[in-house]
């Protein structure tokens, strides 16, 4: 009977090892454990030219160094089992990362086929592999290109197998890679030592652990000191010692330095890429994108894109969602407590001039969300994020800043709290507070409506402009904060760069663009419905409380007669030299200190909450239910069609700014057909502020005190102290920058 | 003489601004995967840390693997200069609540 054979299947992971393993073994398989190792085990039988053999598929590693669990079950089944044959699989489309486990199975004397796998993949994509001369440098080895997926090259790789497993060819000698004169020369020593222990010698090839030893590998020598080979090991040591001294470099740094440069010269002497590959697409557009002077204004073309995107493609769904809200939806929950004898009641004020009106006057900005969480997946998935995270990396260390503190900037336009904690990443304590100081000023999601609702009120289709200035002005601030306490409060030397690894451009696809939009707007919906509840509620009973009035009047005053608009007076006056002292307008601010999301929701209570606008007028008779239902279609399909119109106008818009083009936009709407896209917070705050006052407002939302959510994260992460420095700096900053933005408008003239 | 091996850290410590790995790989004059087997010789030095994307980003949050907030980032390497902030991990992380 033939000999029962044993064969290894080895190689980095991805390379498609699992694949040949499937097609070898079929449905012969067994998946255990390594002993005492959590790694997984895969063994199968193949019958391969008349023979049984059994097929071991090893751990994916890159080395045989021993620096995982992985790489030392790889290390130990080879030197320990002794497989008639090792299959070692490389991805043709990355050789060269695979080639240092292959010279390091060589070093080992494995009895080794080299299968070339995804060769179909390596061919669509043009690399020319001169196989022979590859197999020529390797020392001759077998050589198979396979297509595991397809099935090409499994017959010419099974009887490569029965070749190397019947012993036909012989492992490489003299050795394949020569090192150093000094690494050369210790080897040799340590070869002799170790071929004197007729025990040693028989467990490891000489010359393999010798360099093993040099390479000062900790798990070789915990072997050698268990079984007391002390004189071996201060030989080796020694060995290290006096290289060191003699070259400035370790043995292993010399030694694997040589594998790389011997990987580089094969490589180069049998691939050849076409031209194109050597600069593939990714290059050529991050030669633009993450260009050392076009890098940042295109970054901020495209953060305008965003926000135009943001404020006008979602306008015509937010007023939809905001009609629906103060229409059909309020008048459907007063009928309903009408229905049960509540009508009237201060309930059905609770439920809508505070919860609707709160809830539902934020619960309008979900489209908007919607749309910001679609360009940023769409920036994401492209691969364009990592370079925006590169390019201002780049900039921020230009300016003297910590690099690294970009990411968490980044993460903060999402969310402060996220972004505190992501300071994490930073070494030092003193750059973990500074870019947490940064943080804060970047503007999170939960700002975005404030700007939107002010921005529509004031400057209808230019509320994108506002919306763009104002995420770059939190950025100019946070920039300018970091640059102020580096050359103050936080003195120490310039941190070293890092090293990103930019991914290749890819076609975002819908599932995944989908995904985040989903995760993201949902998590915000769920966030908001929750803490404005009951802010609303709070708000709504602070409104209802009236104040120099007898109690009995309760839910039945003018909210500026109420205990919310006397608070709130009292501190209106701090705000006269930014323009907005209006109580209403302190009231939002403050109520935004639990959560930037009640700003909004707590102008709408005060505005449209108090207002009669969701109850009929009673000369006008009661849509029924059947209108309502048909207006909503309507308004639907009018809001879809305004939708494609914004989106398409995106193109003129962003053209228009070149200042010699003047492009049309689209325009599908009728001369003659007005629309009304106006939502009565938004009429009300144009009888509120004046333009210039709404900006300086909107300043001071951006830069003022955090939520509570942040302030907590802070104190948590940087203590109490540097809390309260921090919230007492960012109020002032606000304070400051709004009555900057104020009195400077009134002396240009722009009140 | 230098090793490539070296010059590889010696840009780490040297340069002035971050850099991409293609970039490093152009100057080197080295191919992108074998550059990438460097940097992981540094990393299991204990020269260089790799840090991988979002993991690294929210190292408070339980939920990092699916958080809603944290931007996908590539990987990305530094010198492996003082201490991380190995902090515990919280089940409660404030953003994930």
């Amino acid at each position: 009977m033939p000999k029962h054979y044993t064969i290894a299947l080895a190689g980095n992971p991805n390379a498609g090892k699992s694949t040949i393993f499937n097609a070898l073994t079929g449905s012969h398989q067994h998946v255990g454990n390594w002993p005492g190792k959590t790694v997984e085990k895969k063994q199968g039988l193949a019958h391969i030219g008349g023979r049984e053999v059994a097929i071991v598929d090893l751990p994916g590693a890159y080395s045989l160094t021993a620096y995982s669990v992985e790489e030392t079950i790889t290390r130990d089944f080879i030197v320990h089992e002794h497989p008639d044959a090792v299959v070692a699989v490389v991805d043709a489309t990355n050789l060269e990362r695979n080639l240092y486990m292959v010279l390091q199975m060589i070093e080992l004397g494995a009895p080794l086929v080299l299968a070339v796998n995804m060769i179909d993949v390596a061919r669509s994509q043009h690399f020319q592999i001169d196989l022979s001369e590859l197999a020529r440098r390797l020392g001759g080895i077998p050589l198979v290109a396979t297509a595991a997926r397809q099935g090409i090259g499994l017959a010419e790789l099974q009887d490569a197998i029965l070749h190397v497993s019947n012993r036909e060819c012989p492992a490489p000698c003299p050795p394949l890679l020569t090192y150093p004169e000094p690494v050369e020369a210790a080897i040799a020593d340590l070869v002799a030592r170790i071929e004197a222990d007729a025990g040693l010698a028989g467990r490891y090839p000489a010359r393999w652990l010798a360099i093993k030893l040099l390479e000062n590998e900790a798990d070789m020598i915990d072997r050698l000191k268990a079984t007391g080979h002390t004189a071996l090991l201060e030989a080796a040591r020694r060995h290290i010692a006096r290289i060191l001294a003699a070259h400035g470099e370790d043995p292993e740094t010399l030694i694997v330095d040589q594998r790389y440069a011997f990987i580089s010269q094969v490589f180069r002497a049998t691939v050849v890429r076409p031209a194109e590959k050597t600069r593939t697409p990714s290059d050529r557009i991050d030669a633009v994108l993450t260009h050392r002077w076009l890098g940042l204004p295109v970054f901020l073309l495209l953060m305008w894109i965003v926000f135009q995107v943001v404020a006008n493609v979602s306008a015509p769904m937010l007023n939809l969602v905001d009609s629906l809200v103060a229409g059909p939806l309020s008048r459907w929950v007063a009928a309903l407590l009408g229905a049960v004898g509540m009508g009237g009641t201060w309930l059905e004020s609770l439920l809508i001039d505070g919860v609707l009106a709160g809830v539902g006057g934020m619960l309008v900005f979900v489209p908007v969300l919607f749309f910001l969480y679609l360009a940023i997946a769409l920036l994401e998935d492209s691969g364009y994020m990592a370079r925006a995270a590169f390019v201002m990396d780049r900039f921020m260390h230009m300016l003297g800043l910590h690099g690294k503190s970009f990411l968490p900037l980044l993460v903060g336009f999402g969310c402060n709290v996220p972004a505190i904690y992501a300071t994490r990443t930073l070494e030092h304590q003193d750059d973990r507070r500074l870019t947490a100081f940064m943080t804060t000023f970047m503007s999170c999601g939960a700002r975005l409506p404030v700007y939107v609702i002010f921005g529509s009120a004031f400057f209808g289709a230019a509320s994108g402009h506002l919306i763009f200035a104002m995420y770059m002005l939190g950025i100019t601030i946070a920039i300018l904060t970091g640059f102020l306490l580096k050359r103050t409060l936080f003195k120490n030397k310039p941190t070293p760069p890092f090293v990103m690894e930019l991914p290749p451009y890819r076609l975002p696809t819908l599932q995944s663009v989908w995904l985040h939009i989903w995760e993201r707007t949902s998590k915000f919906i769920r966030g908001v419905t929750t803490t404005l509840a009951a802010a609303s509620v709070v708000v709504w009973l602070l409104l209802a409380i009236p104040i120099g009035q007898p109690l009995d009047r309760f839910n039945q005053v003018a909210p500026s007669d109420s205990l919310f608009g006397a608070l709130c007076r009292g501190l209106a006056p701090a705000f006269a030299p930014a323009g907005f002292d209006r109580w209403e307008a302190t009231g939002a601010l403050v109520t935004g200190l639990a959560a930037k999301e009640v700003v909004v929701s707590t102008l709408s209570q005060i505005y449209v909450g108090a207002s009669d606008s969701p109850v009929q007028a009673a000369d006008e008779p009661a849509p029924t239910l059947l209108d309502d239902l048909g207006a909503i279609v309507r308004e639907l399909g009018h809001a879809a069609l305004m939708t494609g119109q914004e989106l398409v106008n995106i193109v003129p818009r962003t053209l228009n700014l070149i200042p010699v083009l003047h492009v049309p936009e689209l325009n599908l709407l009728p001369e003659h057909a007005s629309i009304e896209n106006d939502t009565a917070l938004e009429a009300a705050l144009r009888g509120a502020f004046t333009p210039l006052a709404a900006v300086a407002f909107n300043v001071f939302v951006l830069l003022y005190t955090p939520c509570m959510a942040t302030v907590a994260a802070m104190r948590q992460e940087f203590g109490l102290r540097w809390t309260l420095f921090h919230a007492a700096y960012t109020l002032g900053v606000a304070w400051l920058a709004a009555v900057l933005v104020y009195q400077g408008g009134l002396l240009l003239g722009l009140g | 003489m230098t090793t490539t091996l070296r010059q590889v850290l010696n840009i780490f410590e040297e340069s002035a601004h971050p850099l991409s790995l293609a970039e490093i790989a152009r100057d080197l004059g080295v191919e992108a995967g074998v550059l990438e087997g460097m940097l992981q010789y540094w990393v299991h030095r204990g020269r260089l840390r790799e840090v991988s994307g979002d993991a690294a980003i929210c190292p408070m949050c339980s939920k990092r693997e699916s958080c809603a907030i944290m931007p996908d980032m590539p990987r990305r390497y530094e010198l492996a200069t003082g201490s991380r902030n190995e902090l515990p991990l919280s089940p409660n992380c404030l953003c994930c609540k």
